[in-house]
């Protein structure tokens, strides 16, 4: 994957897109999940593509991210209703950000300005 | 019940709220019992979870946002009907009025999870992936 960082993305509703304009243009690898229930599929798309971050979008604030906490074991942060939250999340070592309903580039672009941070990577 | 009791740590569950989503739960699986459809592990934390938000959001007076027809265009009649026995009583005991983005979300569970019984992917169409849930 050309040393990027790859972030996977899953939206209940199928959207997401402008969170994968914002990682892409934070100069990461976006894998935007087709479809509706597509958060369902998070934790399979990360193992499968050996994804660095996963984002997790859904009414009750990212059931897709316990869902793959719980079937690949990643450390998973659940509820998250802002930018600053998801920021924190990272912070403490979460590998897999469930937020509420939020297609937004600010937080695609934050997201993978912070994990460079953190990590060192792409 | 025992993905509902790892779900009370991961989401800070005082005893009260636990109690409360319990009885929601039971409720629900009767129904989806009825109708022959059984929810896996990893379908049972995502409907589960999105329940007690659900809850959690009624109690705050939260809104969810609009859904759009080209979701709402998406879901078949059965998911509808049983998202509807799910969720219009949940409405009813915290005296709100029926909100019917709330009930396509709890669709989208309830029709995927029968996509995947039937080996279909998340959109309906036949799933080469589909042993992966």
């Amino acid at each position: 994957m050309d040393g990027k960082i790859v972030v996977v993305i899953g939206d209940r509703l199928g959207k997401g897109q402008n969170v994968a304009k914002g990682v892409e243009s934070a100069g990461a690898k976006a894998i935007l999940i087709p479809g509706m229930a597509a958060d369902m599929k998070l934790g399979d798309v990360m193992h499968e593509n050996n994804a660095d971050l996963g984002i997790s979008f859904c009414g009750s604030g990212g059931a897709g991210a316990l869902m793959a906490a719980n079937k690949y074991g990643y450390k998973a942060k659940y509820g998250l209703r802002s930018i600053d939250q998801g920021l924190t999340a990272l912070k403490e070592g979460a590998k897999v950000v469930g937020f509420g309903f939020m297609d937004s580039a600010e937080l695609g672009r934050k997201l993978v300005e912070e994990y460079r941070k953190l990590y060192k990577k792409g | 019940m025992e993905v509902l009791y790892e779900l009370k740590d991961k989401l800070d569950m005082k005893d009260d709220e636990f109690k409360e989503a319990k009885e929601e739960i039971k409720r629900i699986d009767k129904i989806l019992e009825r109708e022959n459809i059984v929810l896996n592990e990893q379908f049972k934390i995502g409907l589960y979870s999105h329940i007690i938000s659900f809850i959690r959001r009624l109690k705050k007076g939260e809104k969810t946002i609009e859904i759009g027809n080209d979701i709402i265009s998406q879901i078949k009649d059965y998911p509808l009907d049983i998202a509807k026995r799910i969720v219009v009583p949940i409405f009813e005991k915290y005296k709100t009025a029926p909100c019917f983005s709330e009930i396509i979300l709890v669709a989208i569970h309830i029709q995927t999870a029968i996509y995947v019984k039937e080996g279909r992917d998340n959109n309906g169409r036949q799933d080469s992936c589909s042993d992966r849930r």
